[in-house]
């Protein structure tokens, strides 16, 4: 099954009094359970059909299908807002975890909101900080943690959701090269053992090694694609 | 959890927290403490009114008050003591004093002027009319042939303590009737069209000088201000002869009007105070919010709805409304126990001549109405600079830096 079915999907920003085209007629099948790498250059519009996808940004024109025949380009915003609550996962560039909280409470703080049982939401911070090697950091709060550290617990807060994908917008794009490299190797490990699906967006070459089904994205349009994709 | 995430988010930054904490606390202890000075300076205007004139009520003649008699002695009350034995059964009613008011030329040696009688019984009035300010000699108490006069009086007969005095006036009949007094004090009441004009004498020697056995009225003392409801609802069923009037209306001129002054008064102060918290709370909000966008942004990709991240924020308002309010109730009591424990040294109020010392009396109820106006502002604030950033979307959100 199709996790992303796109047709014909266009986006405009609206800058003073001239319209920019972000996205020109792109249509792609994304397959659920891989790892896929949306890429290209500055402004090729990457993060635009990431935040499509993650409905954090609403389709203008064209069709956007979810996990089989979720219509994206035609949902309420309750719809949306429940989508992204139970079936995405954000993981981005400059962490955006709560400083107020530490790990655990960060990873807890959205599986709380969805009204889990205490304990099925200890189960779930427990295995997604172990699966990202942070539980012995838990009590850590943003602040005491490493570039690399934080964006771990961002990758345990989007995987303790269980979704059915973690979007990633240039999740290296802040760290150096070997912990960004730490991270890539997380995101292969939950996609080869656990099956989660992901979409990361980056221009980073360190990335696309790690990501051979990739979107290749030129002044919004799809340039090429490769592995499964093509 | 978001009750923590509030919470937490308010200690991140704790000085603008405390900022806004002390904006509400000043803005309720304001509030409370000048509500608490109003009252104080309308119970002193309404001890001056009750315990110095009128008591807490007057009784008459039904019409009585209502229009000008060629000859008024007609319309009194002929059998007092009777009325004052019923009066003195209603529940609420501590004392009663039978009283008339009579015009008299005054003549000491060669001086003579013209003044207001009041025949009352001395020694009972000297009991609860205590705000009369007796500046020379001794109130009226048990001295028979005591005169006591009004400081504007004694000043134009030139009278001084132990004078003789003579005071004319006609009877009932329309003969003229003099009798000799003495002078035994000289009082004030603040008022000076009061206090140049009247004088007062025993009620027995008045009505033997209008030789008559009425009285004009009957003025009453209550246990408390508050008792007025139930002692008016006893003497409509009980008294239908007479009418009851309560100080408010004796005073209206300079009682009523000055309390409804205030009241207004008090009312444009409370807005401004209002005006400046909420100015003082919505700046330090929506500078906190504005910081928060980023977050704010990545609540709403994690599913959360422009309601639920709203509520976060008027929770975290509202805490901080609550906290304030508190304070600020805290204060009010404190500086009132404490740096005006003395009172506050007033000059003369509109009408009257005398200063006077105002104690801030804190009112429990109003405690309630400042407490909810302090946090209420916080968190109207509050929404009020919470509507732009929950409108955001989320992209641009999480684009702002």
């Amino acid at each position: 099954m199709s996790l992303y079915k796109i047709r014909h999907l266009n986006f405009y920003y609206q800058l003073g009094s001239q319209q920019f085209t972000a996205l020109n007629d792109i249509s792609l099948e994304l397959p659920s359970k891989k790892m896929l790498c949306l890429c290209g250059p500055s402004g090729s519009g990457k993060s635009t059909l990431l935040n499509l996808l993650g409905l954090i940004e609403r389709t203008q024109v064209g069709e956007l299908f979810f996990d089989g025949d979720v219509a994206l380009h035609d949902i309420s915003e309750p719809d949306a807002n429940l989508i992204r609550r139970t079936d995405i996962g954000f993981v981005f560039q400059s962490f955006h975890l709560f400083e107020v909280l530490n790990a655990y409470e960060n990873v807890a703080y959205f599986l709380n909101r969805l009204g889990l049982k205490a304990s099925e939401v200890k189960e779930r911070v427990e295995f997604a900080l172990n699966a990202v090697a942070m539980w012995e950091h838990r009590t850590k709060k943003p602040l005491e943690m490493s570039g690399g550290q934080r964006q771990r617990v961002a990758i345990a807060r989007a995987l303790a959701k269980n979704p059915k994908v973690i979007i990633a917008d240039e999740p290296t794009a802040s760290l150096d090269q070997k912990t960004g490299e730490n991270i890539m190797k997380v995101f292969s490990e939950l996609n080869r053992e656990h099956g989660l699906s992901l979409v990361v967006s980056s221009h980073d070459p360190m990335v696309l090694d790690y990501c051979k089904n990739q979107v290749r994205l030129r002044d919004g349009q799809v340039e090429s694609v490769t592995g499964v994709l093509a | 959890m978001n009750l923590i995430f509030a919470l937490r988010n308010l200690l991140r930054h704790r000085r603008r927290t405390l900022a806004v904490v002390f904006t509400v606390a000043f803005g309720v202890g304001a509030l409370f403490i000048f509500h608490g000075f109003n009252t104080g300076v309308m119970n002193q205007y309404r001890d001056n009114t009750v315990r110095s004139r009128y008591g807490h009520a007057q009784v008459n003649s039904i019409g009585y008050r209502d229009q000008v008699f060629e000859k008024p002695w007609e319309h009194w009350i002929e059998d007092p003591d009777a009325l004052v034995a019923e009066l003195k059964t209603l529940d609420g009613v501590e004392q009663v004093f039978p009283r008339m008011n009579f015009f008299a030329l005054l003549t000491n040696g060669e001086i003579t002027v013209s003044g207001r009688g009041q025949g009352v019984d001395g020694k009972e009035e000297s009991k609860f009319f205590n705000t009369l300010n007796v500046e020379i000699g001794e109130n009226l108490n048990t001295q028979v042939e005591g005169v006591l006069l009004g400081k504007g009086l004694a000043t134009a007969l030139k009278a001084k303590i132990g004078d003789r005095v003579t005071v004319m006036a006609n009877t009932v009949h329309g003969s003229i009737n003099a009798l000799d007094f003495e002078v035994i004090g000289v009082f004030h009441t603040g008022s000076k069209d009061f206090d140049d004009v009247v004088f007062r004498v025993q009620l027995p020697l008045a009505q033997e000088l209008l030789d008559t056995h009425a009285v004009e009225a009957v003025s009453l003392a209550f246990s408390k201000v508050e008792d007025w409801d139930r002692v008016n609802h006893q003497f409509g069923e009980r008294l239908k002869e007479y009418e009851i009037t309560p100080f408010e209306v004796l005073d209206k001129i300079y009682y009523k009007h000055s309390v409804d002054w205030l009241q207004s008064q008090f009312g444009i102060i409370q807005s401004i105070i209002l005006v400046i918290v909420f100015l003082g709370i919505f700046n330090s909000i929506s500078t906190s919010i504005f910081e928060r966008k980023q977050e704010i942004g990545t609540l709403r990709a994690n599913g959360e709805g422009r309601w639920d991240v709203f509520k976060l924020l008027c929770v975290e308002g509202g805490i901080l409304g609550l906290i304030g309010a508190l304070v600020g109730l805290g204060i009010g009591v404190l500086v009132t126990h404490t740096l005006l424990g003395g009172g506050i040294f007033m000059p003369p109020a509109p009408g009257i001549t005398r200063q006077f010392h105002v104690f801030i009396e804190l009112q429990a109820s109003f405690a309630l109405y400042a407490f909810t106006l302090g946090a209420g502002c916080a968190l109207l604030s509050t929404a009020i600079a919470s509507l732009k950033v929950v409108r955001m979307d989320i992209a641009s959100a999480l684009r702002s830096v």
